[in-house]
């Protein structure tokens, strides 16, 4: 199961299921009324949002996934200096980010 | 191995924007303003205190509750805040109009800066919760616009001020133009007079809400600071504790001691706002301490008088006193009762019944007689959380009989009885056998007329060891008896 995610300028990227889930009240997408056929995308969009910081956003969530289920030690993850302003906007955005989702 | 879960997004984004002080303070021009909390408490943390400057000069709420985050007293940190205050007078382009209203220095408003930071994965973000967390922002003690900006602190002073407060009044003084500096609390130890008036020069007396006196001062310090406790019209609190055994009696006549106490207590009329009175080895005599209780103009809801001896005149005056007739606290503790006729405290205690919730009478030298003339009254006081009659002079039939008497008060969570007089010897000491034979006895008394919370009956203090016996459905001896 994947999840299109599209930006605010049209750019898509597409995560497996298991990334989003770690959004919560996204239930209510993947899981809603009507089961999903094998395969089926479900797209959501995220339209404050730049490509750029979309990407970012979501290898986050790629990080976060893996060192949650890893019990290794957590390595650095990297932001660009002049991305951290816009960065620190869009992680405060997630949160409201998780209302769209539900809604969905 | 890591058992660590990883930071969030946003704390990561916070401790990359901090490593570059000026992209920091640049990004404050946009920096929304619900990322300022989480951002500042992440530069305190840090004590990058150029960043905090910056940020203090735009803060985008009304509040500012840096006290909370203050753990222990930095004076750098301290100083970058109140550069940080006088940036906002002191800019030419003000990027935005000044929101700021209140500094508030105190260790209060915790979850002004747990709600910010609850904004994660995990955090409620349903519409109410958004809401509510907006609301919370912008609560702060009602405070209209007002051309000054409200600094608001607690002071303790000990023996000398430290340099944090140092730093603070002066600074305040510097600008009383411009800011009000209003302490809530103020608790003064063994510091010197005219020390103390300097401080209350600075700050506003009247914000003061609560103030504990702890001092050994001459009676012409007395005096000094008299004028000042009549400017307390918001004074709540009062608690005076005596340091010196003759606070009130160095190098002067009887009678210019006499004029001093009377201006002292004359005082108390002023206090509207008065609610909780303490004083802990003050006394005056009983013609002043009758004509405070006089002075009192809204009834106290706390009484507190410990460590002194009152006459039968000053127990009289308790009980006819108005302003005592709804207290919720009463503590007594070290006062000597023994030898006073204990009628006037029945009818106090009669008036009280249906305000009371403590009640300490520890170590007031009472006998059976005094004490079952209380009981009547006593029986009535149903709203009584805690009861204390520790170190006082019972008899098991006596204490049985007190027992019964308290079948009505349900509320009681916290009793303290003394041990019978029969636990003791010819010496004075607890007799073991008798001890832990006695207080099961009682206890099982007591539970034939309610299920008791917590209670426990308690031995004198031994000499030798300074512990006491205790029972509280098991036995606990002092170091002497085990």
């Amino acid at each position: 199961m994947h999840v299109k995610v599209i930006s605010s300028d049209g750019h898509e990227l597409i995560l497996e299921r298991e990334h989003m889930q770690i959004i919560r009240n996204n239930k209510a997408m993947l899981s809603g009324p009507g089961q999903f056929a094998e395969n089926e995308i479900k797209e959501s969009n995220f339209r404050e949002l730049l490509p750029h910081m979309l990407r970012k956003v979501c290898m986050y969530f790629t990080y976060k996934v893996h060192y949650t289920s890893d019990s290794t030690d957590i390595t650095k993850f990297l932001i660009a200096p002049e991305t951290a302003l816009e960065l620190l906007m869009a992680a405060n955005f997630q949160d409201c980010l998780k209302e769209i989702i539900a809604s969905c | 191995m890591s058992g660590q879960a990883p930071p969030t997004l946003l704390q990561l984004a916070v401790q990359r924007l901090l490593r570059d002080e000026a992209l920091a303070i640049s990004a404050l021009k946009d920096l929304p303003r619900v990322l300022f909390p989480a951002l500042f408490k992440e530069a305190f943390n840090q004590g990058q205190t150029n960043i905090l400057r910056a940020m203090v000069a735009v803060w985008p709420f009304p509040c500012l509750p840096v006290g909370s985050l203050m753990k222990t007293p930095h004076l750098e940190t301290l100083q970058a805040v109140l550069d940080g205050v006088d940036m906002l007078w002191t800019q030419k382009f003000l990027p935005r109009r000044r929101k700021l209203q209140v500094l508030d220095l105190r260790n209060v408003h915790h979850d002004f800066w747990d709600v910010w930071v609850g904004m994660e994965e995990d955090g409620d973000c349903s519409e109410e919760a958004v809401c509510e967390k907006k609301q919370m922002a912008e609560r702060c003690p009602r405070y209209a616009l007002r051309r000054r900006l409200k600094v608001v602190a607690n002071l303790c002073l000990r023996f000398h001020l430290n340099e944090h407060q140092t730093y603070l009044l002066q600074w305040a003084q510097q600008r009383r133009k411009f800011v009000r500096l209003c302490c809530v609390k103020m608790q003064i130890w063994a510091l010197p007079v005219y020390t103390v008036r300097k401080v209350l020069m600075v700050f506003q007396p009247d914000s003061i809400q609560e103030l504990e006196l702890n001092t050994g001062w001459s009676l012409s310090s007395l005096v000094h600071f008299i004028s000042y406790l009549d400017q307390m019209r918001n004074l709540q609190k009062l608690l005076l504790t005596r340091s010196h055994r003759n606070t009130f009696k160095v190098l002067t006549t009887p009678s210019d001691i006499q004029k001093c106490i009377t201006k002292f207590v004359s005082q108390f009329s002023k206090l509207n706002c008065l609610q909780h009175l303490s004083m802990n080895g003050v006394y005056f005599s009983s013609e002043h301490m009758k004509q405070l209780f006089r002075s009192l103009k809204t009834p106290l809801e706390t009484l507190s008088i410990t460590m002194c001896k009152l006459s039968q005149l000053d127990l009289n005056s308790l009980s006819q006193s108005k302003s005592l007739h709804q207290l919720k606290h009463l503590n007594l503790r070290l006062v000597k009762l023994n030898d006073l006729y204990p009628v006037p405290f029945h009818d106090l205690l009669k008036s009280v019944a249906g305000t009371l919730q403590t009640l300490e009478l520890e170590g007031c030298w009472m006998v059976d007689s005094q004490l079952i003339t209380l009981l009547p009254a006593l029986s009535q006081c149903s709203q009584l959380t805690r009861l204390s009659f520790c170190d006082n002079d019972i008899s098991m039939a006596v204490l049985k009989d007190l027992l019964y008497h308290t079948a009505n008060l349900r509320q009681l969570t916290q009793e303290l009885y003394p041990a019978p007089l029969e636990c003791y010897d010819d010496r004075g000491d607890v007799h073991l056998g008798r001890f832990t034979q006695l207080c099961p006895e009682l206890m099982d008394t007591l539970i034939t007329v309610r299920q008791p919370k917590g209670v426990s009956f308690a031995s004198y203090i031994c000499h030798e060891c300074c512990q006491r016996c205790v029972y509280d459905l098991e036995i606990r001896l002092c170091h002497c008896q085990q």
